[in-house]
């Protein structure tokens, strides 16, 4: 019965993840069908290049501003679309938008806004007397990556949004009646009925997001590929461009086993912790 | 009725062999081509089309794949034995798959086709030829002549002049303060920028490698290069450094700046978006700097090649010998993004039926120029170098070093010298030369 699903999992995870790991121990191009065993090179090249840590660095940087950012505009969207008003339905709908529309027409959509010098978002900025000169949101060191982290979160937020809404409405009103009797506000309420409720799935979406996001790439080389320099060349991309712009198939493929470390070890500590608490309640 | 039921049973498998038999028989031939062009791909279509009529049993299926990543597809189909039967793409990926041992020689074709010049065709370890030179675009200067005469200054001949122009015609032109029409644009966007910078590092008479394969892009030329480069970006629009390919084409066509590095298919792109603009604009080679002893024109050559586990490596000939004749290879010039593609026969530098044709006439004046200067100035990456083989051009030019230290450059994060010296000593590592 289960020979299917390992047959499966074999070709599709297993084989896949040993190759890349022998791989990482090889000096092998793209244009070559076999290479040099060479051990622990590629990995200590990595480690020791300052590239890779600025990569990984924006790497942290970026899960963790994305995380927060579509937690906190995840949860208060979903407090909102929880409420009874005139078109909600509407509203959910709309709001869900972002998740769902093709990821390069947006991303490309977004590229042209920011454009310097055709781009809506300037123009605006100009017509109202914001600014005098173009803002290079893509083109310049300090604006590239919040810019790319703004359009991340814009995306994602509605995933949050979608499964807190789900558990928000599993919530019995009765305990918000309750509160309001005992003089509760509206705050109090969030922090001793709302949050413990939905404690659980937000867990769950965190250390989702948190996996999503840090080895997403495709947003980050559609809007600046990395650039300008390299201040938006995030852990993945500089894996990527390694492999299959450098055509260094080893240090790739160790860039590649270093980041799926990093994933590995963030979530066993995350579930530990969580672990501990679950333990003390 | 069992017995109808069987001589019925019977002939629809006698049927269903003869099919399979037929099937046999059908010859399908993959023909990989980056060009994604709608009017590229609809004179593809076209002259397989006509392939195909003249020769029944044979199909040909057009697939399609981007540009940036040929080298990667390429050669992970190449391990994995899974390439087309031929493609059509840029020489510096040939060097590597000759190498890998993955093409098939076309030496003979070469001969029978005859015009092609044997300056375009890429020169490998061997003696033989393993690509047939097909078309090529030629990035010249270009230049809009109303603003050039209204600032009183002539097209540029060195690059005290470029810069000068190009500060020159920087203007505020509505009084609001802020310049609206530049002097220049340049491709400083990643990955493109060394694209863009490639023209300008040739005409200061620099080079990426040098013959022998070392490293050569750090030295004072290409550091003078780089520099000028430099130089140029406060004349570029704002966010250059973010500006690729289309973008510098958009920005040119759309009159937002007076000089462009850019090959013919600036003029489609000015037919789109400004077409009175059209008359408005010449081309010159661009300008020998102070190390370099002639102008230069970036020719980007486009190849057919035949990979070497293709079962029918006579019919793939023979279709390349096809599309180069007359007939296919006129259809090909005046319908694929006419103006932009150029022949690379040289039977066609003043043939009128081409400059003639109803795509052409209207632009012929610029579109011979264009292609004079090709003939007589264009070099390609391959071409440096007198031809010398270098078995690292195509891993030097895709790597990412190249294209993020320019950047970083354009940026000013990183002077020139630095950039350069990034750029060479990554190489000397990666590929273990000088």
């Amino acid at each position: 019965m289960l020979l299917p699903a390992l047959v499966l999992l074999l070709f599709l995870i297993v084989y896949p993840f040993v190759r890349t790991v022998e791989l990482s121990f090889m000096q092998q191009k793209m244009t070559q069908a076999t290479g040099k065993f060479i051990g622990f090179k590629n990995y200590s090249r990595l480690l020791g290049s300052s590239e890779f840590w600025t990569s990984f660095g924006l790497s942290v940087t970026w899960t963790v501003t994305n995380v927060i950012g579509q937690v906190v505009f995840g949860v208060i969207i979903s407090l909102l679309l929880n409420r009874t008003f005139f078109c909600r339905t509407i509203a959910r709908g709309v709001s869900l938008l972002p998740f769902f529309m093709p990821m390069v027409s947006m991303m490309l959509m977004w590229r042209w806004m920011f454009n310097e010098n055709y781009g809506i978002i300037n123009s605006l900025l100009y017509s109202l007397g914001i600014t005098k000169e173009p803002v290079g949101w893509l083109s310049t060191t300090a604006l590239a990556f919040p810019s790319v982290i703004l359009v991340s979160t814009w995306r994602y937020t509605p995933f949050v949004t979608m499964n807190i809404l789900s558990k928000l409405q599993t919530i019995p009103t009765e305990h918000y009646e309750a509160a309001a009797i005992d003089g509760a506000s509206g705050w109090k309420a969030f922090w001793h009925i709302t949050l413990p409720e939905i404690r659980d799935v937000l867990q769950i979406v965190i250390v989702l997001r948190v996996i999503f996001m840090f080895k997403k790439v495709d947003e980050v080389m559609i809007l600046t590929n990395g650039g300008p320099g390299t201040s938006t060349m995030i852990l993945p991309l500089y894996t990527y461009k390694n492999t299959f712009e450098s055509l260094q198939l080893g240090r790739g493929a160790a860039s590649a086993v270093l980041l799926m470390l990093f994933v590995f070890i963030l979530m066993v500590f995350y579930f530990r912790m969580f672990e501990k608490e679950d333990d003390v309640r | 009725m069992k017995k109808l039921f069987s001589i019925i049973l019977a002939l629809v498998m006698c049927l269903s062999v003869l099919s399979f038999a037929v099937a046999d028989e059908e010859i399908k031939l993959v023909y990989w081509s980056p060009e994604d062009d709608e009017s590229a791909i609809a004179v593809d279509n076209a002259i397989i089309e006509k392939f195909v009529a003249a020769h029944p049993g044979v199909s040909i299926e057009l697939q399609h794949g981007s540009l940036s990543d040929i080298l990667a597809k390429i050669s992970a189909m190449a391990i994995a034995g899974t390439t087309p039967d031929f493609a059509f793409f840029s020489p510096r990926y040939v060097a590597a798959m000759v190498e890998g041992g993955y093409l098939e020689e076309l030496t003979d074709l070469y001969k029978e086709i005859g015009d092609i010049p044997a300056s375009f065709v890429t020169p490998t370890s061997s003696e033989a030829i393993y690509d047939i030179p097909c078309v090529m675009d030629s990035i010249c200067l270009y230049y809009r002549t109303d603003l050039f005469e209204a600032a009183g200054i002539t097209p540029p001949t060195n690059w005290d002049e470029w810069l000068a122009a190009a500060e020159k015609l920087t203007q505020d032109t509505d009084g609001d303060g802020v310049n609206d029409i530049f002097g220049m644009t340049l491709m400083g966007g990643i990955p493109d920028d060394y694209f863009g910078f490639t023209p300008i590092l040739w005409a200061n008479g620099a080079e990426f490698f040098n013959a022998d394969g070392s490293a050569a892009i750090d030295s004072p030329a290409a550091i003078e290069a780089l520099d000028f480069a430099k130089k140029l970006a406060p004349f570029c629009p704002p966010g250059m450094e973010n500006v690729n390919y289309s973008d510098n084409l958009v920005l040119f066509a759309s009159g937002k700046t007076a000089m462009v590095l850019a090959p013919g298919r600036v003029m489609l792109s000015i037919e789109e978006y400004s077409p009175d603009l059209l008359d408005k604009i010449d081309m010159v080679a661009v300008p020998a700097g102070p190390s370099g002893d002639k102008p230069v024109t970036k020719v980007s050559i486009n190849d057919f090649v035949v990979f070497n586990n293709t079962k029918h490596p006579e019919l793939c000939k023979e279709f390349i010998k096809f599309y180069m004749s007359d007939e296919s290879y006129e259809l090909f010039l005046t319908n694929s993004a006419p103006g932009h593609m150029l022949p690379t026969r040289n039977a066609y530098l003043e043939d009128e039926a081409y400059l003639n044709s109803e795509k052409i006439a209207y632009k012929a004046d610029k579109v011979k120029k264009s292609l004079g200067l090709a003939f007589d100035y264009g070099s390609d990456y391959v071409l440096r170098n007198g031809g010398a083989y270098n078995p690292n051009l195509s891993e030097g030019l895709a790597s990412t070093v190249m294209a993020q230290q320019i950047n970083k450059m354009y940026l000013g994060e990183v002077t020139a010298a630095e950039c350069a010296k990034t750029i060479a000593d990554t190489w000397r590592e990666d590929f273990g030369i000088n």
